[in-house]
């Protein structure tokens, strides 16, 4: 078909003007398995916590609890439907777990196999879903079997890659880093797995935090307690796209002495913590712990100066809903 | 005023439209190709751990690491601000040790080392990580790295010694990254370096505790220093450390006697205050003697400092002046390819003794670490 000038001046000038709006939509919005273009703080401020009832959740597979979760913070009929709302067929998704602590206050592979279920649902088989930590020292210690090839879901830290971090330094504000490469160019998508712990300078490593494990140089950014560092690492970009949800495994929780593993300060809370805003979720549990320590005679966060100042500054940077009474806490 | 055509008008529109398109391609929205079968694994394995020197249990399974002055509260699990020096069960371990990411063949005045065995070489190795975090540091790429984050070789202690022999090498410099972090591994190289009469030198930041400092000083035979200004705000902000310890270490190895020469970097803006640098200049002669020799060398924009220009030649003029002003009687001009500050001149009769183009020596008028003309002694070690 041949077109005029005119025709081609138009056709360009309309294609000109909506460059810019795809740009500021790849950088805020997220398309699933609808084909829509989902905001990525379309859940903003709504947390799921979801709990059995105590002694019930030690056996209990975590698939119904998280599917009860899942539909519910995103006021979805089924959690299928849920699923499809965050992701699309051909995706890859990586789900960064926090296995620093081994075993005992890891997340469970039984949580884990029930979330990827979940995304074979939504069309995304095994072999597109990769498992990581930074190294697989300490996926072996949190129980977990290696996998790198073949079939299957692919578990490996990011030291098992021989190129495993970018080469060259990214800036998210303060923090200056060499990015994990499975976030940067081996997904599509990125699900946040932690768990409830206490931690030492942070406070609280529940969901933030969790992504000191995506940087090579985490050991830098301890200072005043990680803040403003844990928050500022998440305005990089490959982060807020990629980011699409957050759960932390409390089947066991620690509210003091973290981030390793001190049994002494450990508490069967068994449940979920679910939300697409990290921020709010990380707010929750600081909530929680607290509560916990008040419980247990200890001092709050804040009263041990150790209070995760980076929650307040992630809000402040529009990252997520910080403000407790603002927070859509939904009790399941 | 040009005035645009139709036909300019649509070129443009179609450029841009074309940008926008790769823009929104890249950014995601086209999302990028994904292809699990292009992941590289490597072979290797975690590197193994030693017991770290310096440190004390408290509760909690933590440890509190007495290496360095930053004396990091390490909870279980977790490294100290080095990166390379791990808690696990309470116990401190080093990963670091024997675990090489770089090894040359060096001139000794790349060190740079300009009164310690001139025109000789040094095997020079380094392993990963560092106590600072300097924002224009020139090894980056290593110093700021855990040791499973680089490729490393392991060269047992034996094997380094061995290999500073092979390669005719009188002297084995730690260097590149910050020693220190790899205190164990240094320590045990230059007992068995010495053993096979080979020299040890240490290329440091300064930034570690007395105790540990004293005891290694035997096992050296010369130190380089970075000072890396007189201001306790620059230490802490733009080098994550303080000005202090690196103070009280230069005196303590001073006092020891042992061969040391200072480097600062001069970064413009940031420490190339007059006042303050004839403040270090009248504490480095007080406190370290006017023989100690100054390398005043010429930053470049690196690391995460990209946004200042090379320090301008006047600059370190200025403050090679200012230096030799204040009592100093060796200061030299670093950085600058064929400076004549690159050289050494007798302090007694002027004549030339060392004559350097970068690190090469073009002459060496030296007798016996004297000047052939009136003998003054040049201070420094000229003999193994």
């Amino acid at each position: 078909m041949k077109r005029s000038r005119r025709q081609f001046l138009t056709d360009s000038i309309k294609t000109a003007a909506a460059g810019p709006m795809l740009i500021g939509a790849s950088a805020g919005f997220f398309r699933n398995a609808f084909g829509e273009n989902i905001p990525v703080d379309r859940w903003h401020g709504r947390v799921a916590v979801v709990r059995s009832a105590p002694g019930s959740a030690g056996a209990a597979p975590p698939g119904g609890p998280l599917d009860r979760a899942m539909a519910r913070l995103m006021d979805e009929e089924s959690a299928t439907a849920a699923w499809k709302r965050l992701f699309r067929p051909d995706d890859v998704v990586a789900i960064k777990v926090n296995a620093m602590a081994g075993r005992p206050l890891a997340p469970r592979f039984e949580l884990v196999r029930a979330i990827a279920n979940r995304l074979n649902g939504a069309g995304i088989p095994d072999e597109r879903i990769i498992v990581w930590d930074r190294s697989d020292r300490e996926l072996r210690r949190a129980g977990y079997t290696l996998n790198t090839r073949g079939s299957g879901l692919k578990i490996f830290g990011t030291d098992a890659l021989a190129d495993g971090y970018e080469a060259q330094l990214s800036h998210a504000m303060t923090v200056g880093s060499c990015f994990a490469r499975i976030l940067t160019r081996h997904c599509t998508a990125v699900i946040n797995l932690g768990v409830l712990k206490d931690h030492d300078l942070a406070g609280v490593a529940v969901m933030l935090k969790n992504f000191y494990g995506v940087i090579h140089n985490p050991n830098k950014y301890h200072d005043n307690n990680c803040s403003p560092y844990v928050a500022h690492l998440w305005t990089h970009d490959s982060i807020r796209r990629k980011v699409r949800l957050h759960v932390a495994d409390a089947h066991m929780a620690q509210y003091h002495g973290g981030p390793a593993f001190q049994s002494a300060h450990t508490w069967p809370f068994n449940g979920l913590i679910v939300a697409t805003d990290g921020v709010a979720a990380d707010r929750v549990a600081q909530e929680i712990i607290d509560r916990r320590r008040r419980e247990a005679g200890l001092p709050a966060l804040a009263a041990e100066r150790r209070a995760p100042a980076f929650i307040q500054e992630a809000e402040r940077l529009g990252l997520g809903e910080a403000r407790l009474e603002a927070i859509r806490w939904l009790e399941i | 005023m040009t005035r645009w055509s139709r036909r300019d008008a649509a070129k443009l529109f179609t450029f841009a439209a074309c940008g926008c398109a790769l823009g929104q391609d890249r950014a995601g929205g086209g999302r990028p190709a994904v292809d699990l079968g292009s992941l590289k694994f490597k072979s290797g394995t975690a590197p193994p751990v030693r017991d770290a020197r310096y440190w004390e249990p408290l509760d909690d399974r933590k440890v509190r690491c007495k290496l360095c002055p930053h004396e990091c509260v390490v909870a279980d699990q977790e490294r100290g601000t080095c990166g390379v020096r791990e808690n696990r069960g309470g116990k401190y371990y080093t990963l670091a040790y024997g675990q090489v990411c770089s090894t040359h063949i060096d001139p000794i005045e790349k060190k740079p080392l300009f009164h310690y065995l001139p025109g000789t070489t040094a095997l020079s190795i380094a392993t990963a990580g560092c106590n600072m975090e300097c924002q224009y540091c020139q090894n980056w790429q290593i110093s700021q790295f855990r040791p499973e984050q680089v490729p490393s070789v392991d060269l047992p202690p034996a094997r380094v010694a061995a290999l500073a022999r092979q390669y005719a090498s009188p002297t084995i410099a730690y260097t590149y990254s910050e020693p220190v972090v790899f205190y164990e591994y240094m320590a045990d190289v230059a007992a068995e370096a010495r053993k096979l009469g080979i020299g040890s030198v240490m290329i440091s930041n300064g930034y570690i505790q007395l105790e540990p400092l004293r005891k290694l000083i035997p096992v050296l035979s010369a130190i380089k220093v970075d000072f890396k200004g007189f201001s306790e705000d620059f230490y802490v902000k733009v080098c994550r450390g303080h000005l202090k310890p690196v103070l009280d270490a230069l005196a303590a190895i001073a006092a020891a006697g042992i061969w040391l020469e200072l480097v600062m970097l001069v970064i413009p803006t940031l420490n190339d205050g007059l006042a303050e640098n004839r403040r270090m200049f009248r504490w480095i002669r007080q406190n370290l003697g006017d023989q100690v020799p100054l390398h005043l060398t010429r930053f470049h924009p690196m690391y995460k400092l990209q946004n200042l220009p090379p320090t301008p030649v006047a600059t370190l003029e200025k403050l090679s002046a200012e230096a030799r002003q204040a009592g100093l009687k060796f200061v030299y001009v670093g950085n600058v390819y064929g400076h004549p500050e690159e050289s050494t001149r007798c302090p007694s009769c002027n004549r030339m003794l060392i004559q350097r183009v970068g690190f090469e020596i073009v002459q060496n008028a030296l007798k016996d670490g004297r000047c052939p003309s009136c003998q003054t002694r040049l201070p420094g070690v000229y003999s193994r």
